[in-house]
Parts: structure tokens; C-alpha cells; sequence
């Protein structure tokens, strides 16, 4: 009779112990995920002006950019709270069809082509994947206008380079982050008004710091690309 | 009517606790273990990149380092699309991801990826299985790159148009010295081009 107990014992030891493993882990706190690319902060009303020869400038390049129905881009970004991550994104655009893209993040590049029929995907090298559902192909120059409109206080130095800020709300708009200060933009424009350069520095917050973000961005072979067909 | 022994009692009462046990044991497994066991990022830090129609995200963890990118649709001008917002490749840690938990990627081959859902991750290797290898059979058109070795990327294997440097641009430092083959021809002084190639490079859409 005095064996029960202690087999008792052996048996409950084990889960006693996978008790306060498992309640140790149920215990513990999850990581609290925020977005900062959304903030809530108060947008900066624009207070500068622009003068009479940059908004030339900037009305031709909405006018061209509206026409423009395809071209390719070429993207760094780059992300500085601790320590300063680039990521690049380069691909086409043909406003009719889609868009394709080639995301690099370290030494891993990841490539997309995203068709009003489906969305294909891979990683390069490899096979290309298909998406469950297709992404949605929306006008991709939306963020590139808003941001020709949104910009203030622009300056113009010689006939090609735009410099301005963008408002919080501006910012927002063309889905750049700010943590409400103005974000600083400059363009290149070239004479036929199509933005061939456009640079970006902005910051936010995240994760309890400060983040400075910077986006350059080119863009070349307007009108010059072929229609985006699925890859497989 | 005769009682039960001690013995009887014992074990019933260790079958019990083994009982209740299982049960704190798969209902804290089923909090603790998120369905794709990723840890999600303290914040992240999402960017339009202009006239794209994509978005990149880089998380951060506590410290603020950059713990994983993904890029997907411009979702900024639509709050509906926003809350649907779609990943549609990413990399954590060197490691590719191919769609999220709700657009998971499937063998392209299949043409339906229903039957092979699953967030794939580097080398084509799926979570759910399936292998979809390394190699690129799919016969994509490599001509940019092939032209535009100079960043130093394996031409072979991308499809995309090649990196374009603009004349004028502040690179910020930022420039790789990639050439650009796209040729544009407009005249706008923004294209170092000098091929016709006029959109072959991005086989993965164009494939012509």
C-alpha cells in the first residue's frame, strides 16, 4: 500500500512540472505590435509657398505623369533607428497591366509580378508561386500625384530639381511615415516633365525610438516597357 | 455495498490530474504557439515607395533593429485596403517568405494555390511541404540583366528590369554603380540607356 503514493508521485512529478512549464509560457506577455507607418500625430499645415516657376514645374509633371503609361523604377530605402537597414526595390510599372517588382533585403531577393489576374511570386533563384487571390492593381502613380500635390514651400533650382516638404497629412497621403514634422522632398523633372529622381527623408517612431527613414528613388524608360504577362 | 480501496482512489485521482493537466497543457500551446510560431515585431515602419503601387515594411524589434522586410500592395489611399493589407514576399532573416497567412503562396504550376496554401520560405521550400526548388525552369527572359552585369547581381536568375541609375539623381550614396540598359530613348536626358531593349529585362512580366 505505501507504493501507491510514491507511484502516485513519479506520475504527478512530470505534469507538475509541464504545469508550471506550460503555465510559464501561457504566463508570459506577448510582444505588443504597433504600426508607426500610421500615426496619429497632429499633420503640419503648410505654411510656405511655392513660387510661380516650380509650380510650372510641378503642374507639367502631374500632366506628364498622367499620360506616362509605363516606366521602371529603381528604390533604396533606408530605415535608421538603431542600427541603418537599405532595402531595394526595383521593377515596372505598366499602368494598364501591373506592376513587377524585385525586393532585395540583405542577401535575399524576392520577386513579384502582380497582374490583374493573379499575383505570382518567388524567390530568386526559384520557382514562381502563385498567390491564393490576386492583389488588387490599382493605379500606382496615386502616390507618386500625391505627393506632386501635397508638396509646399517648393523651390526650383535650374529647370530640373524641386525641393519642398510634405505636411503630415501630405505625407500620409502618399504613404510616406512621419511622426508629424514635415517630411523633406526633392525631384528631379526632366524636360519632357517626367520625375525622374525622387528623394525622401522623413521620420517616425517605432518601437519607442526615433526612426529616420530616407527613400531614393529613380525612374527611366517611360512608355518604354512592354505589357506585364504571368510568368508561368 | 463495499467501499472502493485506497488504491482505486489513488488512481482515479491521477487520472484526473493527468486529465486537467492535458487540458492546461493544449489550451496554453494554443496561446503560446502562434499558427505560423513568428514572433511578432515590437513595431513596424511601412513606406510607399512613389508611383509603385508597393509598400515596404521593415519590423523592428525592442531594440529598433530591422528584424524582417516585406513589401506588398500600396494600400495608404484605401482604408478598406488597409485593413486587408496583403504581404506578398518578405524576408526575416535572410530567409524568403512568399504571401502571408491570408494570401498564402502555392505551386504557380497548379494553377490553383487552394491545395497548397501555406506562407513558402526561402529556397521555395514550402511550410506545408511542398518543394518548389531552387531552380528557375520557368524560361524567364534575363536579356536586361544579362546586358547590365554591373551590379553584380546573377543575371541569370532575375527577371526584373535592372536597377536604373538617373543622371541626375542625389543617390545619396546609395548608387551601386548598376547600369541601366533600359534604353529609354525619350530624351529626357534621365536614362543612360543604350540598348533597345525596351522592356525585355523584366522577364518575369514581360517574358518576351
Amino acid at each position: 500500500m505505501r507504493r501507491l503514493p510514491r507511484r502516485g508521485a513519479r506520475a504527478t512529478a512530470p505534469l507538475a512540472l509541464v504545469v508550471l512549464a506550460a503555465t510559464a509560457c501561457g504566463g508570459s506577455p506577448h510582444h505588443a505590435t504597433s504600426q508607426s507607418g500610421a500615426t496619429t500625430a497632429p499633420s503640419t499645415p503648410a505654411a510656405a509657398t511655392t513660387d510661380a516657376a516650380t509650380t510650372g514645374l510641378l503642374a507639367a509633371a502631374e500632366r506628364t505623369l498622367g499620360r506616362d503609361r509605363s516606366y521602371r523604377f529603381d528604390a533604396l530605402e533606408t530605415v535608421a533607428a538603431s542600427t541603418p537597414v537599405t532595402t531595394r526595390l526595383s521593377g515596372t510599372v505598366v499602368r494598364t497591366s501591373g506592376v513587377s517588382y524585385t525586393l532585395t533585403a540583405g542577401h535575399t531577393r524576392t520577386q513579384v509580378v502582380r497582374v490583374r489576374t493573379a499575383t505570382y511570386v518567388r524567390k530568386v533563384p526559384g520557382r514562381w508561386a502563385k498567390l491564393r487571390s490576386a492583389t488588387p492593381v490599382a493605379d500606382p502613380t496615386a502616390s507618386l500625384l500625391a505627393l506632386l500635390r501635397g508638396l509646399a514651400g517648393a523651390t526650383s533650382s535650374g529647370r530640373s530639381t524641386v525641393s519642398g516638404t510634405l505636411s503630415g497629412a501630405a505625407a500620409r497621403s502618399a504613404g510616406i511615415p512621419t511622426d508629424g514634422s514635415p517630411a523633406r522632398v526633392r525631384l528631379t523633372i526632366d524636360r519632357a516633365g517626367h520625375v525622374t529622381a525622387v528623394s525622401v527623408r522623413t521620420s517616425t517612431a517605432a518601437a519607442g525610438k526615433a526612426v529616420a527613414v530616407t527613400l531614393v528613388s529613380t525612374y527611366s524608360a517611360f512608355d518604354r516597357t512592354a505589357s506585364l504577362r504571368p510568368p508561368v | 455495498m463495499r467501499s472502493p480501496s485506497k488504491a482505486a482512489l489513488a488512481l482515479a485521482m491521477t487520472l484526473v490530474t493527468a486529465g486537467g493537466t492535458a487540458g492546461i497543457v493544449g489550451v496554453t500551446a494554443a496561446n503560446a504557439a502562434p499558427s505560423h510560431a513568428k514572433t511578432a515585431p515590437a513595431a513596424s515602419v511601412t513606406m510607399t515607395v512613389p508611383g509603385t503601387g508597393v509598400s515596404v515594411t521593415q519590423d523592428l524589434d525592442d531594440q529598433g533593429d530591422v528584424t524582417g522586410t516585406t513589401a506588398g500592395e500600396d494600400a495608404n489611399d484605401d482604408a478598406a485596403d488597409a485593413a486587408e493589407h496583403q504581404d506578398e514576399v518578405g524576408v526575416t532573416d535572410d530567409q524568403a517568405e512568399l504571401g502571408d497567412d491570408n494570401n498564402p503562396a502555392g505551386s504557380a504550376d497548379q494553377g490553383d494555390g487552394d491545395h497548397h496554401g501555406g506562407v513558402t520560405t526561402a529556397g521555395g521550400d514550402s511550410k506545408d511541404g511542398h518543394d518548389s526548388g531552387d531552380a528557375n525552369d520557368q524560361g524567364d527572359d534575363n536579356q536586361g540583366d544579362q546586358q547590365a552585369s554591373g551590379d553584380g547581381h546573377d543575371g541569370s536568375d532575375d527577371a526584373t528590369p535592372t536597377p536604373t541609375t538617373t543622371a541626375s539623381s542625389d543617390r545619396s550614396g546609395s548608387d551601386d554603380g548598376s547600369g541601366d540598359n533600359s534604353g529609354s530613348g525619350d530624351g529626357s536626358g534621365s536614362d543612360n540607356g543604350g540598348s533597345s531593349d525596351s522592356g525585355s529585362g523584366d522577364g518575369g512580366g514581360s517574358g518576351d
